[in-house]
């Protein structure tokens, strides 16, 4: 990977001694998307605390922009980062614009960033109204203002999509797309649906039971699902046996169709003409390939989740 | 700091904690000039002793409540909303804790320079005037008051229902309003709430058949005082080590 942004050394939490997180080694490159995905339950959000020094680990390092993070220079490392954990944090007594002021206040900000980020998440109409008669959605759009707030370089957000309907949800994506080209931030975004981090990551990190089972870019995760190509002839037994005296490839014969390994487009193009120099008509070749999800579950099936 | 008070201060807006503070006062002024009201200051010779002891006394009554209103207020606003792992990326985690503390010792300051100041005029009313005793009582109040704050904060930083810190105060306020009626009972050097009558440097001598109650001044308990505050900075660090410690596993 490029550049990273964020990087994680045998990051280990305990609790109650069980390893909640467990030796894992994250690298979140710099101007992209990773997506931290993995079950409930599966340490994500405990990951994102550590990241921001919201819990201690129990063992491990954490470096953020190049540093080192411990208790002394948390704050100023958090400067630059923005950050969304679980349900969204505000002041039900304080207007949109107030919560974002008690930022602006504590990060040493211009109240000018308020009316900027307001707009960024379409809440310039709302503004004054006060936070504990928002709907979640919009608890939510303040949160997420509130972590854009300073144009942060770093961006954590968790399940940010949490209660948002699906025009919401939508929103929130092409939001979350356009901001590492628009400012260059690189975000962390974790969850738990699969299809949500394959429409806005670049880069994919899965943790089951506490450890990391994948990551690496989401195109390589894809390329995992290549399984099998399959063929279908009107003679499937004796284009299985030509297949195999000439390949040296086993298929097997279902539902009439011949199921071979995966090969590359020269094996697949040298596997087709031996067929058609043995007079075997063929119908279809296609590529069987595992969804995004069936691969998400294996792996996390095999690791015991 | 000047900046976390700032925002601890506009997280109180709408939450009426300063007219709170307001109303309060203006009680206690109420019930002290209604129980000067009949009184000839010429002929009476300890009304300005007995006054203190009043102020004491009301305190006893309606302080006690009114800080755990304070504590409550700005613990709750952080327990409802969810905001400390928030505030947490934004400041130290003993800097949100101090931030609390020094806004409602603010607060604390001036409704105990407010009942000083209101205490000096009913001095100047009665011709009486002794710096070192309008001291003694801001001090008095200001000491009691910071320790009754500190250990309601202690609770309401981590009470769900802010119901049981006020039942808490509630129950203090009657404890510490027995304790002016039992001297025989040590029952008012055991808890904070007793020290606004524990600090009273009067006495009183009733006599029977007359009906009259003469007050006089008696030596300032210093002692006791240091007792309080040594209380008051045992109680900061206890609930300073606590809060640092739960905010790290929220």
């Amino acid at each position: 990977m490029n550049n990273q942004l964020i990087a994680t050394e045998k990051l280990t939490k305990i609790y109650h001694g069980r390893k909640v997180v467990d030796n894992i080694s994250l690298c979140v490159p710099e101007g992209k998307i990773y997506g931290f995905l993995g079950p409930n339950g599966a340490g994500k959000s405990t990951t994102m605390k550590m990241l921001l020094g919201l819990t201690d680990p129990s063992g491990g390092k954490i470096s953020i922009f190049g540093k080192e993070m411990n208790q002394k220079n948390r704050i100023s490392i958090l400067k630059h980062t923005g950050s969304l954990i679980e349900s969204p944090s505000y002041y039900g007594n304080l207007t949109g614009y107030e919560n974002l002021k008690i930022s602006c206040i504590l990060k040493k900000l211009p109240s000018s960033e308020i009316s900027r980020v307001l707009s960024v998440v379409r809440m310039e109409g709302h503004k004054n109204k006060k936070a504990s008669q928002y709907s979640l959605g919009m608890k939510q759009r303040l949160g997420i203002a509130n972590a854009l707030l300073g144009r942060p370089k770093l961006l954590l957000l968790d399940e940010p999509t949490n209660g948002l309907d699906p025009a919401g949800i939508h929103e929130m994506r092409s939001l979350i797309r356009s901001l590492p080209e628009e400012y260059g931030t690189t975000i962390m975004i974790s969850s738990h649906l699969l299809s949500e981090m394959e429409q806005v990551s670049d880069y994919i990190g899965i943790i089951s039971a506490g450890k990391i089972i994948f990551q690496d870019k989401l195109s390589k995760l894809q390329e995992l699902g290549k399984e099998n190509i399959v063929i279908n002839t009107d003679d499937n037994i004796k284009a299985s046996s030509v297949i195999k005296e000439n390949m040296n490839i086993n298929a097997e014969i279902t539902n009439n169709e011949i199921i071979l390994p995966f090969m590359d487009n020269t094996d697949v193009s040298k596997t087709v003409k031996c067929l058609v120099n043995s007079n075997i008509n063929i119908y279809r070749v296609t590529e069987k390939t595992k969804n995004l999800e069936e691969i998400y579950l294996s792996m996390v099936k095999e690791n015991g989740l | 700091m000047i900046r976390t008070l700032k925002a601890e201060s506009l997280k109180l807006k709408r939450r009426y904690v300063y007219l709170m503070f307001a109303v309060s006062f203006l009680v206690i002024v109420l019930w002290t000039c209604y129980s000067l009201k009949d009184l000839d200051f010429n002929k009476l010779s300890g009304v300005f002793a007995m006054t203190n002891t009043n102020l004491l006394l009301i305190n006893t009554i309606i302080s006690p409540v009114i800080i755990a209103a304070l504590a409550s207020r700005l613990a709750d606003i952080e327990l409802m909303g969810n905001t400390y792992k928030w505030l947490s990326c934004m400041q130290n985690t003993k800097s949100i804790f101090k931030g609390k503390i020094a806004l409602g010792l603010i607060c604390l300051f001036f409704y105990s320079l407010a009942q000083s100041i209101f205490y000096i005029l009913i001095g100047i009313k009665m011709d009486f005037y002794s710096a070192t005793k309008f001291l003694l009582f801001f001090i008095s109040v200001f000491a009691v008051m910071t320790a009754l704050f500190i250990f309601q904060l202690n609770f309401s930083l981590w009470s769900k229902n802010q119901l049981t810190p006020l039942f808490i105060s509630i129950g203090g306020t009657f404890a510490g309003l027995f304790s002016w009626f039992l001297p025989q009972y040590p029952l008012r050097f055991i808890i904070p709430w007793g020290y606004f009558c524990v600090l009273c440097n009067n006495g009183i001598n009733y006599d029977s058949v007359s009906r009259y109650t003469e007050y006089y001044w008696t030596n300032y308990p210093y002692l006791w005082l240091i007792v309080l505050i040594i209380y008051i900075v045992l109680q900061y660090m206890y609930t300073c080590r606590e809060f640092i410690s739960e905010i790290k596993e929220i």
